[in-house]
């Protein structure tokens, strides 16, 4: 990652690498990828509420995954998210069972 | 980073040439080689075997060949593949012998995934090298055959941008029709072009692939292998691209191995521009705009081609993790 999009929290990775709206001026569309960012993470949050595995932005960088009894790790992307999120749940975390996601029932 | 790379990319494309075993990949690019476009093209070159022959047959002149011997790349593939292409680079730099472009011509046996999964995960590589054109070679006498017993030969198909169909002059041409159908099955992205004909170019062998790869056809098609399955997805209503990034994302953590190639155009909330994603199993592309739909298309369109998956499942599944966003979606 350079270091212009460390400072501004946008990654390399797939999601993170379009831009999202049509702007002429560079801050818009961090600001735009910064939203974007945020709605992921409540999303996840609000997808893990009972696991009690919650998520948190490090710094635009990367995503923290945190348990109930302190234990943390730390993803650098949504590739190794959903690893860190499955090790700290202890259990799988698959899109097409049909009790998925956890927050939807 | 890639967003700056996007309006000026510099970046040396690294282009793959696959196909298996006999089907020609060395004739092609011979002939390719010697034409303009060939001119500065350094080549990579891996065999399944310990005495390598392939690199003799390429023609001399070229802006540098390298062999890769003893073992497949896709099997030995961070180490030994990152190494020659940081060699190749190296060696661009010491010695003033540019090359614009680059080809690696993996083993028949090879899965190519791997080896474009490599390149696009090493940020030392990315920084000088982009993933250009997969063209994969399909022998007409035999690709009845290979595709029957060789996953490897299907999967060398399924992710390729163009396909080449060779030795056609060889079999009836209903035998030539019935491959390209077969070929159209496995990957309905991918140019086809049968060597030897007209609209065969040599010199434009690796050139990105034309605009039908911006269209997604909603028609299941049938595949030959019973696991094997393309099909197509249609949602009318604009998607979250929170949402669906994320479901993507962990459908790819637990499915990337059997969701073979992916492709879709969507309409996203929020802008009037819609996205172009494509993956290859675990393997994301940066997504790209489109200025507008493709005529006739309305709403997001996704295509599959997946191993043993069902797609029952993954409609069940999109419908789930998006509906919370208004309602429910039309498929």
């Amino acid at each position: 990652m350079c270091e212009v999009c460390a400072i501004f929290g946008i990654g390399e990775h797939w999601v993170e690498s379009a831009p999202l709206v049509p702007a002429e001026f560079p801050a818009i569309e961090i600001q735009s990828h910064r939203v974007e960012r945020r709605r992921r993470i409540e999303l996840l949050n609000a997808w893990l509420l009972r696991t009690g595995v919650t998520v948190h932005d490090w710094d635009g960088e990367a995503f923290s995954v945190e348990d109930n009894s302190g234990r943390r790790r730390i993803a650098s992307d949504l590739s190794t998210l959903w690893p860190a999120v499955e090790a700290l749940a202890g259990r799988p975390f698959d899109p097409l069972a049909d009790e998925m996601p956890y927050g939807s029932r | 980073m890639d967003r700056v790379r996007q309006s000026v990319d510099r970046r040396t494309s690294i282009h793959l040439l696959t196909g298996f075993l006999g089907s020609g990949k060395t004739s092609l690019l011979q002939h390719y080689l010697r034409t303009p476009s060939g001119a500065d093209t350094a080549v990579l070159i891996n065999e399944f075997g310990e005495i390598g022959l392939d690199h003799r047959l390429v023609a001399a002149g070229t802006a540098g060949v390298q062999l890769v011997e003893g073992g497949c790349l896709c099997c030995a593939v961070s180490g030994v593949l990152g190494e020659s292409l940081r060699l190749l680079l190296a060696e661009r730099k010491r010695t003033d012998r540019p090359f614009s472009d680059l080809v690696i011509e993996t083993a028949g046996l090879a899965y190519p995934e791997p080896i474009l999964n490599t390149i696009r995960s090493d940020y030392a590589l990315n920084e000088y090298l982009r993933i250009g054109t997969v063209v994969t070679v399909v022998d007409a006498v035999t690709a009845e055959q290979s595709f029957a017993r060789h996953p490897e030969a299907v999967r060398q198909a399924t992710v390729a941008d163009r396909i080449v169909v060779t030795k056609a002059d060889l079999v009836p041409p209903n035998q030539v029709t019935r491959v390209i159908q077969h070929v159209r099955s496995l990957n309905p992205f991918a140019d086809i072009v049968v060597a030897g004909t007209l609209e065969f170019r040599r010199s434009a062998l690796f050139d990105a692939a034309s605009e039908r790869r911006e269209t997604c056809s909603s028609e299941e098609v049938p595949t030959h292998r019973s696991t094997y399955r393309t099909f197509a997805l249609a949602i009318e209503q604009p998607l979250d691209w929170a949402r669906f990034s994320l479901w993507l994302a962990a459908l790819l953590n637990r499915h990337g191995r059997s969701l073979l190639r992916f492709k879709a155009i969507l309409e996203l909330r929020g802008t009037s521009r819609p996205v172009v994603i494509h993956g290859v199993q675990h393997l994301m592309f940066p997504p790209r705009h489109l200025d507008r739909l493709p005529d006739g298309q309305r709403g997001s369109n996704l295509v599959f081609i997946v191993d043993a998956m069902d797609p029952e499942r993954i409609l069940r599944s999109l419908h789930r993790f998006m509906e919370q966003q208004t309602g429910p979606l039309a498929a």
